[in-house]
């Protein structure tokens, strides 16, 4: 069995629905931070990692800081852009006529 | 019939003289052989060199076609693929420490039908790691740009590029999940085509992205590219994705006319960042078509500056999904930059990549809307080679914007046909390909190789031959990590 596993079997309902919380202000939080300052700080990578099921090491989140802050940029393109809700994602991408 | 001679002619005159014996498959396999002997050691494009396995093929191919079987105009031809796609009994490096050892059991739909096809493979071309590295820490070496040595052959598929510049093959695969066979195309100075997605089996082919992947032909003339495409085409039962869209004779659209043919012109966009040269070589080469009879029309691409950003993120979350137990077992033994870009992708929520997804969707319409008033779209590929030590302060390929305008992912996010060929060089020093890209409609290649043959026969940028010039400076960077890493002949 994996950590991330054994850790899940004593994850209680009300503090996962904690953690979901967490995870997705500091995600909401990182992503403002990127259009002031485009900075991450390591607590909230930290966060997000363990959220993600990753929990990556405070050095493993040091190195890939600068590739998320190079790609906040193209990140934020693609989440401000407003969609038609009609918009579906093509289920089976297939190319056709 | 001298060597030279030999390597210097296309797939096309070698398949004419095969036919009617005038050549041997044995005299073409030799030649090759003797060209990647002369010049790989400076080029770099092979991993694997499968010389025995191909001059045994040769005999038996000159035998079959001495006894009347011969099998199509690939039959006796050298042939090279990109080395992340399966070969049987043929080691398939991925370009990856992690794989440098990894022997198929099993045959790529595309390698099978060219087996088929009587055509010989001659070895495994050079790539990033797992399409996704970096050159200068890719572990079997540096691929080299045959037109200048410091330069770069562009990427991912930079051993296919290079190799067919170099004419080291007449025929190479690549693979393309955001301009990898383009790119190269574009720096070599060769005819590249990102066929439809689902045109070409992937079958055997290593993903990087699933939903972006797509594999084709590289060649240095557009006929040798539509026969190579012929024969790899087509519906395949492994590939749920492959199309079942009937496979037109592509030699058909080899004509030279394109009058009538309305070919879109972007106002906005694809020039903004482009160097002057490329920009006027692209126009002059759209000024030749429209004297043979084509006719310019504007197009604008609505939101096309969101292709490059979403195909970033499905790619990255798919490529760190397909990596994901050597990530959690064996993250080390990843190039650093592919390790930080895969696990960078893990960082990406399930909302970020489906609305990426629908982007597509929006994408596609667009091309549907422009395809209304023109029958191919003309765009620069991109700017010329950069040098090889420029990529070292570059990022990965999937993490920063390039300086040039992404004029690529839009094929990948709409799964539509693309081809790139050489219309002109740069002044110089260094002398270096530039190219321009034709976008065409879904499953509509044959009109791609109209456009683009009909402007190849007007030119001579295809005959030109590279130099392998230049002071490899850049070598001194590179020290192969271990003996296992070097080229292996077998």
């Amino acid at each position: 069995m994996t950590n991330a596993s054994h850790n899940a079997v004593f994850l209680s309902r009300r503090r996962l629905l904690q953690t979901l919380s967490l995870g997705a202000a500091q995600t909401s939080l990182a992503c403002r931070q990127t259009d002031q300052e485009r900075r991450f700080s390591i607590d909230v990578l930290r966060n997000v990692s363990t959220l993600h099921g990753s929990a990556l090491t405070d050095e493993r989140l040091e190195a890939i800081r600068p590739a998320l802050e190079r790609q906040a940029s193209q990140l934020d393109a693609v989440r401000r852009f407003e969609l038609d809700e009609r918009i579906e994602p093509p289920t089976v991408f297939m190319a056709k006529r | 019939m001298a060597d030279s001679e030999i390597v210097f002619r296309s797939a096309s005159d070698l398949a004419a003289l095969l036919k009617t014996r005038k050549l041997s498959p044995v005299e073409v396999v030799r030649a090759y052989l003797d060209r990647i002997d002369a010049v790989d050691p400076r080029v770099g494009a092979f991993i694997t060199v499968t010389r025995e396995r191909a001059l045994a093929q040769a005999e038996q191919a000159e035998r079959q076609i001495g006894a009347g079987r011969y099998r199509g105009p690939l039959h006796g031809l050298p042939y090279a693929t990109k080395d992340m796609i399966a070969t049987k009994g043929i080691r398939t490096t991925n370009g990856s420490k992690i794989t440098s050892d990894w022997i198929p059991a099993y045959e790529s739909t595309i390698t099978a039908r060219l087996n088929d096809a009587g055509a010989i493979l001659i070895g495994k071309l050079h790539l990033v790691e797992f399409a996704m590295g970096t050159h200068l820490h890719a572990p079997f070496g540096l691929a080299r740009n045959p037109w200048h040595l410091d330069y770069s052959p562009s990427g991912s598929s930079s051993g296919s590029g290079a190799a067919v510049a170099a004419r080291m093959t007449p025929l190479a695969i690549g693979t393309d999940s955001g301009g990898s066979i383009r790119k190269p195309a574009n720096s070599c100075g060769i005819v590249g085509l990102k066929p439809t997605y689902g045109r070409v089996s992937r079958f055997g082919v290593t993903a990087l992205s699933w939903t972006l992947d797509h594999a084709g032909p590289m060649t240095n003339t557009v006929a040798d590219n539509a026969i190579l495409l012929q024969t790899i085409a087509g519906a395949d039962p492994h590939d749920a994705t492959a199309a079942a869209e009937p496979v037109p004779d592509y030699t058909k659209a080899l004509t030279g006319n394109v009058k009538g043919l309305r070919i879109g012109v972007p106002t906005a966009y694809f020039f903004d960042g482009i160097d002057t040269e490329t920009a006027a070589a692209v126009h002059r080469a759209l000024a030749t078509l429209k004297e043979r009879g084509a006719v310019l029309v504007d197009v604008s691409v609505r939101n096309i500056e969101l292709a490059g950003p979403a195909a970033a993120i499905i790619r990255l979350s798919e490529a760190a999904s397909f990596h994901e137990k050597r990530l959690n077992e064996q993250a080390e033994t990843f190039e650093p930059r592919v390790r930080q870009n895969l696990e960078a992708g893990t960082f990406y929520s399930a909302v970020d990549y489906i609305k990426a997804l629908r982007l597509r969707t929006v994408l596609m319409e667009e091309m549907r809307r422009v395809f209304g008033v023109c029958d191919v779209m003309a765009v620069p590929a991109s700017n010329p080679a950069p040098r090889l030590d420029a990529e070292a302060t570059r990022s990965g390929s999937t993490s920063k914007p390039p300086p040039a305008p992404d004029t690529f992912d839009l094929g990948n996010m709409t799964g539509i046909p693309a081809i790139v060929q050489p219309c002109g060089f740069t002044t110089g020093p260094p002398v270096l390909p530039v190219g321009i890209q034709f976008y065409g409609k879904p499953f509509d290649e044959a009109t791609l190789f109209r456009v683009s043959h009909a402007y190849e026969s007007a030119t001579d940028w295809h005959t030109r031959r590279p130099p392998l010039a230049g002071t490899a400076a850049a070598a001194k960077t590179y020290v192969p990590e271990s003996a296992a890493f070097r080229r292996m002949n077998i």
